[in-house]
């Protein structure tokens, strides 16, 4: 459970992440250039599904109130550690949620094979 | 408060914010620490630092019934707490007509631990629901949590850009940054902040409104819990009769109530012929904050009742009682609780920070100079100097003798005197010093307790860590990060330039 939650809390950050970069004021501020309509698109329904796939991660071994309860908390704990670490370090930022994918994927992947095994 | 709809709530946000933010800033602290209420008391006995788990449940079990057995024969009811993962200890306790004792037992060895005296977190807890100020103190916090609603309502209101500003933070910008950091905390809890100061209120309905109960209970006030909660008890027979062992009642118990979810047993005329046996269900896996228990026959071992259904009514009220606790989900949760909770305390310590900051500068133009002056002094003691306190309390556990008769009523006593102090320091030095003292303060508590845990008998935070003893060691991880916290404010106010105004009246006296 508790590497779902982590996982949880990566894509929540991904997620958020994602939807920060969709906005104009703030793709420019990480790269010089607002997004063209179809990437700021892109990245609204990427954020999107990640916020999802957070939500879905928090279901396992949880009841489904405690996982709602649990996946706002993912929600504005990854939202404060984006907004208050933006304008200090904006390419770590994303270059961090980036990353969290790989871990927070293969979890998610095992979690998974998993369920469709057993 | 004239003008349109949108200035009324612009008004309702700053006055109605303002009078209730002083005191809403302590609640919402002390709420936020009290999620980690069993943690601090923990740490707060370190009589108990070493005490070892047991090698199974039902060893532990046997050791309580030994216990028991050995210390309360004739008592008409033994009660038998389980050690968790948030409990170290084995919990004893019994009856003996009206009175009731307690003992803490080494899991174990089985041998009596003697804690000292004091209210640990609760103390937390009792501050965050009444103050330490009984039933008035409970309508004064319900008051104030009545204006945090209506202030985050009517910031909804006024705050034009949620969607647009929704990841804004611009550091290094004077008022507008103070007011980015103001709404991101804002915005960015605003589901935990709006639940949390809901159920705050509803779940204080029955002490708040009497009338609900009255009007059906008359003058009755267990009546509510009477209709809800079933009395299984059943008097004692007088006629002797061997007890079985309290372990057996677990495996019939769990395949009603679920594998692995007992959290203590409840033994009423052990050792007669009419004895019971209650297993009760541990309340930490789900939200709703319901017992549920089933009653055995303590010498036939049959099943006699249970009670795994609830009154619906009652049941969405437990479940308001739970979401806002948090003793449910394991630490994943209670750390989120733990972080939405300072966002909270954030949220309030800005919005007082953006009062003064928008309205000093104009200072000079409206001639309010004074009040304005008042309310930045007030603002010192009421954030830092409550931090202050609270880690000033976590000493005063220390520092008193463990012997000391009424002990755990000083430690109260000294955090609201450091409280007072800092009001006072707050009011009498200028604002940038007393902002600067009073955070340094906190850092040095917050950073020397660690050594203070270790040199008055606590687990070192070494040796808590390489044993796992995250109970122990987390109390001091935290204070550590409250202490780099606090110095990283110290050295950012200590760089920030000097008021415009000081710095033209210095010039101004200079001669030229």
């Amino acid at each position: 459970m508790i590497l779902a939650t982590f996982a949880a809390l990566a894509f929540a950050y991904v997620g958020m992440t994602a939807l920060c970069l969709a906005m104009s004021r703030h793709h420019r501020e990480w790269c010089g250039a607002a997004p063209s309509p179809r990437r700021s698109r892109a990245l609204r329904i990427a954020g999107a599904m990640a916020l999802a796939l957070s939500l879905l991660l928090c279901f396992e071994q949880r009841v489904w109130s405690i996982a709602i309860v649990c996946w706002f908390g993912l929600l504005s704990a990854a939202a404060l550690l984006l907004v208050f670490a933006w304008p200090y370090a904006m390419k770590a930022a994303v270059r961090g949620a980036l990353l969290s994918m790989l871990p927070g994927g293969a979890i998610a992947a095992r979690l998974l094979f998993d369920s469709l095994r057993g | 408060m004239k003008g349109s709809f949108t200035q009324s709530m612009a008004w309702l946000h700053t006055w109605g914010g303002l009078v209730a933010s002083w005191l809403l800033f302590a609640i919402v602290f002390a709420g936020t620490l009290s999620v980690f209420e069993f943690e601090i008391t923990r740490w707060m006995q370190p009589e108990t630092h070493r005490a070892q788990p047991a090698a199974s449940r039902e060893a532990a079990i046997q050791t309580a019934e030994r216990y028991l057995r050995e210390h309360a024969p004739a008592a008409g009811s033994w009660m038998i707490g389980l050690p968790g993962a948030r409990e170290a200890l084995l919990e004893v306790s019994w009856r003996d007509g009206r009175q009731q004792t307690q003992h803490l037992l080494d899991p174990a060895s089985g041998v009596q631990v003697h804690p000292r005296a004091t209210e640990g977190g609760h103390h937390f807890v009792h501050f965050h629901v009444e103050l330490h100020g009984g039933r008035i103190g409970l309508f004064v916090v319900a008051a104030a949590t009545l204006f945090m609603l209506a202030a985050i309502i009517s910031g909804i209101v006024i705050h034009k850009r949620i969607f647009k500003d929704f990841f804004t933070f611009r550091p290094g910008k004077g008022q507008r940054s103070w007011l980015d950091a103001h709404n991101a905390s804002g915005v960015l809890t605003l589901p935990f902040l709006l639940m949390i100061a809901y159920t705050g209120v509803t779940i204080s309905v029955m002490q708040l409104v009497p009338a609900t109960v009255q009007a059906r209970y008359a003058d009755n006030p267990r009546g509510p819990r009477a209709d809800v909660v079933r009395d299984f008890s059943r008097p004692a027979a007088r006629q002797a009769a061997p007890l079985l062992p309290l372990e057996s009642f677990i495996a019939p118990g769990e395949a009603l109530l679920g594998a692995g979810s007992t959290g203590g047993l409840l033994v009423r005329n052990p050792g007669d012929v009419a004895a019971q046996v209650e297993v009760i269900r541990r309340l930490d896996d789900r939200i709703a904050a319901v017992g549920d228990r089933a009653v055995f026959d303590g010498v036939s071992g049959t099943l006699l009742d249970q009670q795994t259904e609830w009154n619906s009514a009652a049941y969405f009220y437990r479940s308001l009682v739970g979401i806002h606790l948090a003793r449910f989900g394991g630490y994943a949760l209670y750390w989120l609780y733990f972080i939405s909770g300072l966002a909270g305390s954030a949220l309030i310590a800005t919005g007082l920070l953006l009062f003064t900051e928008k309205r000093l500068k104009a200072r000079d133009v409206t001639g309010e100079g004074r009040f304005h002056r008042f309310v930045a002094r007030l603002n010192v003691g009421a954030t830092a100097g409550l931090m202050l306190a609270c880690i000033a309390y976590f000493w005063a556990n220390r520092l008193i003798p463990a012997a000391r008769a009424e002990r755990e009523t000083l430690e109260i006593a000294l955090f609201f005197a450091s409280w007072a102090a800092a009001l006072l320091h707050g009011l009498l030095r200028p604002p940038r010093h007393a902002w600067r003292e009073q955070l340094a303060a906190t850092a040095a508590l917050c950073l020397l307790l660690p050594l203070l845990n270790t040199l008055t008998g606590g687990l070192p935070l070494p040796q808590a860590i390489a044993e796992e003893q995250w109970t122990i060691a987390g109390v001091d991880l935290v204070a550590l990060a409250f202490g780099f916290a606090a110095v990283c404010a110290v050295w950012m106010l200590s760089r920030e330039r000097k008021p415009r105004t000081l710095r033209r009246r210095r010039a101004a006296a200079e001669p030229t």
